[in-house]
């Protein structure tokens, strides 16, 4: 470790940012997001968001323990939280506990120590995270109580009342419901399992149609305004972070430009079922939060820029293809995971030449 | 995140574009945008206050005694050519350039040697692990020590050169190259390369005048060119002429409003009082933006003329030559008065300093004797630096002195620079943000950079360009990780070059002859304790005493039929043999200390 010590060497200047400030701006931007989240899921995302922060925290300080390192130094990177507030948002609302903590387990562990800590990861630990639980439990991290009324099954859980904030506890901690600790008990049958574009793509074309044609206020707690005003947030946040210079454009522009450059290539009028409108895959939410928190992950992502284009660009098109053509459930976390292990070579690909330097590359011998 | 500005498009590319449509004077020439930069606070203003403040005058007296190394630049020491208890003038010679690129160098002022000494605690700086780094300042350095005596005598008896006499425009260019030489001038700026040895480039094209005093706080450079512009535009002509350079500009940051005006002025006389010009064209004024390390040797080279020299080319292989505004002041009053290079300004700055003022002080100067005059207040002090808080090395003995190369004296509080107490706490993991490639000036990878310097990796550090990182810590500055990236090139260079030197067989060789050295020094140690043991028996017997428990053990063996004489000699002649032993081993381990060398 003598050599990992800050010793005293020029520059001197007051740093300009630290790591604290980079994942405190990225935790800020994600402010209106969460509060949309919850305006319109209810309080479950909080309740996802409470599991995560802790119980990483905790794991992030016991394998930093383990590993011999000073444990509130690295616990104030706050990198943990930010992956905690991430997966929080890939959580369905609804789902049990033991989803979210689960999850940021393997965020911590299999996301990020095991390759070596803040840094080293090759995946994004909460997109890596939010694929396992997928494959592992299908079914709970589909299923979503959506807001309002109308077509889709009906949960009451708007976080302002009572009601709502009980239901979505007993959804979180099941185990209230047997202990009786609330004073009215919900039936938890009967839930909806619908992200839009499944929805979209399987489910009830004729519905949405209709709800397109009646329009919508963004006041209305629907799923659908839910939806896009979440995705619309997560934009909003994005922009916080290009503007503080956290991330770049070069990731998020791409991706976005891609996903929208095929789907209105691609897009047919009156088969918005089949491919959906570039409107609908731009404003899915994943698209959003996918371009500008999740793919700009700097460990996971290459460090030119040229390299960052191609990597938008790969991303998008992934991203895109397996929604139209694949069957899985979800496509942007999957896509960002099958980029990201092509980052290595895409950094290798793009190693820009620097001054001075001659045209011919010397080999070493 | 905002004190350090990282997006400077409109800096370097829109508003040198627009006003050279405009046709603002300075802007007319194109000028090339820098790759990377960023633009810290620069905390300039506090030092400009007041006027440069000579040395000796009413304000700032002469300090007791100078305390002058022999090697204040790149290259050989000089060497003394004068003895300690003599008397020297102001400007008399003291130590002679000897061998590679050395320097001549000058009594400052007037007194008597004292010393000349390599044992100096103020210019030797003791060995610390984990502050290596005082580039200018070499360890066992000898310096000439004067004592000054108040006069500030020049020696009455010197001639006049015939520089004095005859205008510089009639002269040989040659005498003009051996004046710049006798006058001991080395590179003003920073790296002390000497300036004779740049001047006896040939094919120069472009001579670039470098005033784009990039670094914060630093304003030796701004406050000499708006007080001594008509110097400056001289001196760089007395170079132009030297070096036949077809094109003579002079670079200034944009934010230097007096000094641009001073030297636009300084021009403009130079071309209105008709000097024998000997058809040269006159002197350009090229204004660069003011951008963190714009005033880089290459980067200001790129910036003016486009020219990119290669990795490992100096800038005259590519028929361009720049220098300081120090420097071209140098070489005037070498010129004209004949005055060697014996004091030099220098800012004064910090804010651990009441009273941040430039000062025109002598060579030799100790840190304390500027500081207490500039109000110091070692309560506020965070740390002592030379040079700028970019660039500059640390200072913990205030009696250091002052050396021709050094352009600022920060005597920096927490307000001005980090706190570097926390020397133990490591620093974060690279996070690999990436905000550090877009800021380096030579479009390396820094974060490659560190990776391959923290595993030593050599090959891959020389392949990403290692060898040609300027040091100018843009990236360390904008890290947020606040990994000290600029010290572990600096090792890596240093193992580089290390490597380079004995090559990888004669490092093996090397260690193998320690090894055996080892080997052959434990032997030795053996023996040695063997003799001991036997002398301590010796002496024992002669004290006359029961000459052991052996003895008692094996009594009725032949043994206990020797007398205490007999067991005498015979230990005597082991001790002989063991001594015999010993030196054969020695003078073995000599030879192969030799052979290693
Ligand atoms: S700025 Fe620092 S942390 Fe970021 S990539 Fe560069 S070296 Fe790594
Ligand atoms: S210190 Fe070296 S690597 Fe860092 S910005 Fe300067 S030139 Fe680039």
């Amino acid at each position: 470790m003598s050599r990992n010590k800050h010793r005293i060497s020029s520059p001197f200047l007051k740093p300009a940012s630290t790591v604290t400030g980079v994942m405190a701006t990225v935790l800020l931007a994600l402010i209106p997001a969460a509060i949309c989240y919850t305006w319109f899921f209810g309080i479950g995302f909080l309740i996802n968001l409470a599991i995560t922060s802790v119980l990483g925290l905790l794991i992030e300080a016991l394998v930093m323990r383990a590993r011999g390192r000073p444990v509130f130094f690295y616990l104030g990177d706050l990198s943990m939280l930010v992956t905690a507030v991430l997966l929080s948002f890939a959580l369905p609302p609804g789902s049990p506990w033991w989803i979210a903590a689960s999850g940021i387990f393997i965020a911590s562990i299999f996301g990020k120590h095991v390759f070596g800590g803040l840094g080293h990861n090759v995946f994004n630990p909460a997109a890596l995270a939010y694929v396992s639980l997928l494959v592992m439990f299908p079914l709970h991290m589909t299923g979503w109580y959506l807001p309002g009324s109308g077509s889709y099954a009906e949960a009451p859980i708007d976080p302002l009342s009572a009601f709502g904030v009980y239901t979505s506890l007993q959804l979180s901690f099941p185990f209230l419901r047997e202990m009786a600790l609330t004073p009215f008990a919900v039936v938890p049958d009967g839930f909806a399992t619908a992200t839009p574009l499944i929805e979209y793509k399987f489910a009830a074309p004729a519905r949405i149609l209709m709800a397109e044609a009646e329009g919508f206020s963004i006041w209305d707690r629907q799923a659908r305004t839910g939806w896009e005003m979440l995705a619309v947030s997560f934009a909003a946040g994005g922009l916080i972070l290009l503007w503080q210079k956290v991330i770049s454009w070069h990731i998020p522009m791409t991706v976005i430009g891609t996903v929208l450059l095929l789907s209105t290539l691609f897009y047919q009028p009156g088969q918005e079922a089949i491919v959906g409108s570039p409107w609908l895959h731009l404003f899915s939410t994943s698209t959003m939060i996918g371009a500008f928190f999740i793919a700009t992950d700097p460990a996971s992502s290459p460090s030119s820029a040229a390299g960052k284009l191609i990597y938008g660009v790969l991303i998008g098109t992934v991203m895109y293809s397996i929604r139209i053509w694949g069957s899985y459930l979800d496509s942007v976390a999957l896509s960002i995971l099958l980029v990201n292990m092509c980052s290595p070579l895409i950094d290798e690909w793009t190693v820009r030449k620097h001054l001075g330097q001659l045209r011919v590359r010397k080999k070493s011998p | 995140m905002s004190r350090i500005s990282r997006s400077l498009l409109i800096k370097k590319y829109i508003k040198p574009f627009l006003f050279r449509l405009a046709g603002k004077p300075g802007w007319l020439s194109p000028i090339y945008a820098l790759p990377g930069g960023i633009v810290p606070a620069p905390n300039k203003q506090v030092s400009l206050q007041h006027k440069i403040i000579g040395m000796p005058s009413s304000q700032l007296p002469l300090p007791s005694q100078l305390i002058l190394p022999l090697k204040q630049h790149q290259g050989d020491d000089a060497v003394p050519v004068v003895r300690p208890g003599q008397y020297v003038y102001k400007r008399q010679l003291i130590a002679a350039a000897h061998g590679n690129g050395s320097v001549n160098l000058h009594a400052p002022t007037s007194g008597f040697i004292t010393a000349i000494d390599f044992q100096l605690a103020a210019v030797n700086i003791r060995p610390q692990p984990g502050r290596p780094w005082h580039q200018s300042i070499d360890p066992r350095q000898t310096a000439i020590v004067i004592k000054t005596d108040g006069n500030d005598l020049t020696d009455p008896e010197l001639p006049l050169s015939p520089l004095e006499v005859t205008p510089w425009q009639q002269r040989h260019i040659d005498e003009l190259r051996q004046a710049v030489f006798e006058a001991g001038i080395c590179g003003l700026g920073g790296a002390g390369f000497p300036t004779a040895i740049k001047l006896s480039a040939s094919a120069i094209k472009t001579l670039i005048i470098n005033g784009a005093e990039c670094e914060p706080y630093i304003t030796a450079d701004e406050a000499l060119m708006r007080e001594y512009a008509d110097e400056i535009v001289e001196g760089s002509r007395i170079i132009q002429t030297i070096v036949g350079a077809q094109d003579c500009v002079i670079g200034i940051e944009e934010d230097k409003h007096e000094a641009i005006k001073a030297i636009q002025s300084a021009i403009a006389g130079l071309e209105s009082a008709n000097h024998p010009l000997g058809g040269l064209p006159v002197v350009k004024l090229v204004l660069v933006p003011a951008i963190y390390p714009s005033g880089g040797e290459k980067q200001l080279i790129r910036i003016i003329t486009g020219i990119q020299p290669m990795s490992g080319q100096r800038p005259s292989d590519v028929g361009v030559l720049c220098h300081s505004v120090a420097t071209a002041r140098a070489i005037f009053k070498a010129i004209t008065d004949a005055e060697p290079l014996i004091s030099r300004v220098t800012t004064l700055t910090g804010s651990a300093l009441r009273n941040p003022v430039n000062v025109e002080a002598l060579i030799g100067t100790p840190l304390s004797h500027l500081l207490q005059f500039a109000g110091f207040d070692p309560s506020a002090l965070e740390r002592l630096l030379v040079g700028g808080p970019l660039m500059g090395y640390v200072v913990d003995d205030f009696e250091t002195p002052l050396l021709k190369t050094s352009n600022c004296l920060l005597a920096a509080s927490q307000q001005d620079i980090q706190s570097v107490k926390a020397s133990s706490v490591p620093h974060r993991d690279c996070i690999r943000c990436d905000f550090c490639a877009p800021v380096c000036p030579v479009k390396l990878q820094p974060q490659t950079l560190y990776f391959a310097s923290r595993h030593q990796r050599h090959d891959s550090a020389v392949q990403n360009g290692i060898l040609d990182c300027i040091e100018c810590g843009a990236c360390a500055a904008v890290c947020p990780s606040q990994i000290p990236l600029v010290a572990y090139y600096r090792d890596e260079k240093a193992l580089i070059h290390e490597e380079a030197d004995c090559g990888e067989s004669s490092r093996w060789q090397a260690l193998f002859e320690k090894h055996q050295q080892r080997q052959a020094d434990n032997v030795v140690a053996v023996q040695q304790r063997k003799l001991e043991k036997l002398q301590d028996k010796l002496v024992s017997i002669a004290e006359g005493e029961n000459p052991g428990k052996e003895a008692a053990v094996e009594s009725g063996s032949p043994v206990t039929h020797k007398s205490a004489e007999q067991i005498k000699s015979e230990i005597e002649a082991a001790v002989a043999r063991t001594r015999a032993r010993k030196a054969e081993l020695l003078s073995k381990a000599d030879i192969n200390k030799d052979g290693s060398q």
